[in-house]
């Protein structure tokens, strides 16, 4: 469901093509894609740990503040660190002997590159979300005007 | 309701994702220690939907095979650290069908007067003869069927028992084979053959046991009379599988030899020590492969067979399992299935042209050759714009594991399209090694005692009957698509 995401990631030299192959699921007896899909997985954290960031932000705590584009961004920081942590997280643990295809010859710098790759399309799906202020107005009673630009008031 | 329409989809997206992947629920099976049969099921139907992510990893003639997933699980298992016994995951009865195979097995015993010498006392020939015929007995349900053969057919034991059996041993000696008559100074391989080809039927395999040492006379110039004699199998055997799904196997097997040699011009010397001799098993494919898989010819006793060569038919060369590897490669690809024979986006080191390379693990466990022949680049055909080296797996590294050997192809011209290496039917070297042209001096020559006068001629009767038509000697084709 995500390779075609991931593959925009091996493509812009984040990881190695080993890594987008450990992502699409290539089992660790390296004979094919039915083992683990570490990428829809993570995929799936990514979408929920901005989603839940949003709404962390704009209903649970959904208080006004005066600097709305900074708090935004403190709020995108705070998920940037959370997603990069995941993503390192789960994927350095599938680089342990037994949990990858070890032909692939996948490094930590391959984790860091994927961790960092999740971020940075965690925080372009959270400024997408946020572009339009339909999500913001359905579920914020007192932000539906913060984003991570500012908007004059009408 | 929008709210809850967009929770909803949310929801649904995210356990869209959530069906668990073959190998995690193989993983998870072994949680409990053993893999049952319910769970072995649950696995096949768990297998990726499209068959090209996983060729014929799992599936044998396009059905999902047990046993291939049994052992993708032991390779699994063993490869992320999880202690689970092999005897723990359920294995399929595989050769239940192949046991109650319903055909008479005919045993041909030679018995001129050159087979004196292994059946005089007890020894290693008698064993696996006994041991062969009990295995028969035991594991299949046709009739076994003994007989003694020269010139013609001299005596016969039909529906043998374990008493038939019995019976059939005890008599095994230098005096009872002088009691059977026929004549027994002289053995025409052809004729021999060519009896007990006439016959074997799709309900009547044959075993044809002998020394199968020719003997031309010393009226007959020895070469032309091998040469004869291997056309003249050539011939017979090329009419046989004309109209018949024809298999022959040839074991070679040792046994104490104690009495009276005659050369081949006749001329007798007394010797005493180790000589080989043969069982051919003569059948179609179907009872050949009913009788290996029984396993009675791993467990022939006297010594066993020292070397074995497998002859049938190829209509088309067979696709032996292989999987390309993703170690040693030059240049980039991707691969969809390691097994499926597919380089995607292939592009050597350079970008268009120039140094590409891969490596291929096969398993080439057809029997015709043996092992050793596959090691040998020359008995390989591929496209001369790639170079091959090979050389025999003998680690127990997982990724390579149930493969024999390691085929690295490479080539400086790299190009896109389909690519097939071939192995091509050729008499053996071994073959070469256990003939003898000049068997005057086996009394004072040790190396004369291992070897068969005339056997290579022998053999290349066999293999051009088998293999002779232009195109049929080509024994294995792995095909692989660069694109």
């Amino acid at each position: 469901m995500f390779n075609w995401l991931y593959q925009i990631g091996e493509d812009v030299g984040c990881y190695s093509k080993g890594m987008y192959s450990h992502l699409c699921g290539w089992d660790v007896t390296c004979s094919g894609f039915f083992g683990t899909p570490y990428g829809n997985y993570l995929g799936m954290t990514v979408i929920v740990a901005t989603v839940l960031a949003l709404l962390f932000f704009y209903k649970l705590i959904d208080s006004p503040t005066k600097r709305k584009v900074a708090s935004w961004w403190l709020m995108a920081l705070i998920l940037a660190v959370v997603t990069f942590a995941a993503s390192y997280l789960m994927i350095h643990g599938s680089l342990r002997p037994g949990g990858a295809c070890r032909d692939l010859r996948l490094t930590n710098g391959d984790a860091l590159g994927l961790a960092f790759f999740d971020t940075l399309w965690g925080l372009l799906l959270a400024m997408i979300v946020c572009w339009t202020s339909f999500p913001r107005k359905l579920i914020s009673t007192n932000n539906p005007f913060t984003t991570f630009y500012p908007i004059a008031k009408a | 309701m929008n709210k809850y329409f967009y929770l909803l989809f949310f929801i649904a997206f995210l356990t869209s994702s959530c069906k668990k992947n073959f190998q995690d629920r193989a993983i998870d099976d072994a949680s409990d220690g053993q893999v049952t049969k319910e769970e072995i099921s649950e696995l096949v139907q768990a297998l990726p939907e499209d068959p090209a992510l996983t060729g014929d990893k799992f599936y044998t003639d396009g059905k999902p095979d047990t046993l291939k997933i049994r052992n993708y699980l032991i390779d699994l298992y063993k490869t992320t650290g999880l202690e689970i016994s092999p005897k723990d995951i359920w294995a399929p009865t595989a050769h239940q069908a192949l046991r109650q195979a319903d055909f008479s097995l005919n045993v041909y015993l030679e018995n001129s007067g050159s087979m004196d010498p292994y059946v005089d006392g007890n020894t290693d020939f008698k064993d696996a003869i006994y041991s062969l015929l009990g295995s028969f007995h035991t594991d299949f349900n046709g009739r076994l069927n003994l007989y003694y053969l020269n010139s013609r057919l001299t005596d016969s034991v039909v529906n043998a028992d374990e008493r038939g059996i019995n019976g059939f041993i005890t008599t095994l000696t230098p005096a009872k084979f002088a009691q059977k008559g026929g004549n027994r100074f002289s053995s025409d391989m052809t004729g021999l053959i060519e009896e007990v080809l006439a016959r074997t039927n799709n309900n009547q395999a044959s075993m044809l046991i002998s020394d199968f040492v020719f003997s031309p006379g010393s009226k007959e110039n020895a070469h032309d009379y091998l040469v004869r004699q291997s056309i003249g199998i050539r011939d017979v055997l090329a009419a046989k599988i004309k109209s018949y799904d024809l298999a022959v196997e040839v074991l070679q097997l040792n046994s104490g030899f104690k009495g009276v040699y005659y050369d081949h011009y006749n001329h007798p010397s007394k010797i005493s020590g180790t000589r080989p001799y043969y069982i051919w098993i003569i059948g179609s494919e179907q009872q050949l492969a009913a009788i290996r898989k029984s396993g009675m010819i791993d467990q022939t006793k006297g010594g066993g067979a020292v070397h074995d060569l497998l002859f049938c038919r190829h209509d088309q060369p067979a696709s032996p399992a292989f999987k390309i590897l993703l170690s040693g490669k030059k240049g980039d690809f991707q691969l969809m299935n390691a097994s499926g024979g597919e380089l995607e986006q292939a592009a050597p080191e350079d970008g268009t042209t120039g140094d590409f390379a891969f490596e291929v693990a096969a398993r080439f466990d057809d029997p015709i050759e043996g092992q050793q022949f596959f090691d040998d680049t020359n008995n390989y055909q591929h496209d001369p714009a790639y170079q091959i080296k090979v050389s025999r797996i003998t680690d127990s590294d997982v990724v390579t594991k149930g493969f024999t050997h390691k085929i690295q192809f490479s080539t400086k011209s790299f190009r896109k399209g389909e690519l097939s290496l071939y192995t091509k039917a050729s008499v053996p070297v071994w073959v070469k090694a256990c003939n003898s042209d000049n068997d005057e001096k086996i009394k004072s020559d040790p190396a004369e005692m291992n070897k068969t006068y005339g056997f290579q001629y022998l053999i290349q009767g066999l293999y051009d009957g088998f293999y002779g038509a232009p195109k049929n000697n080509l024994i294995t084709q792995i095909k692989i698509n660069i694109k």
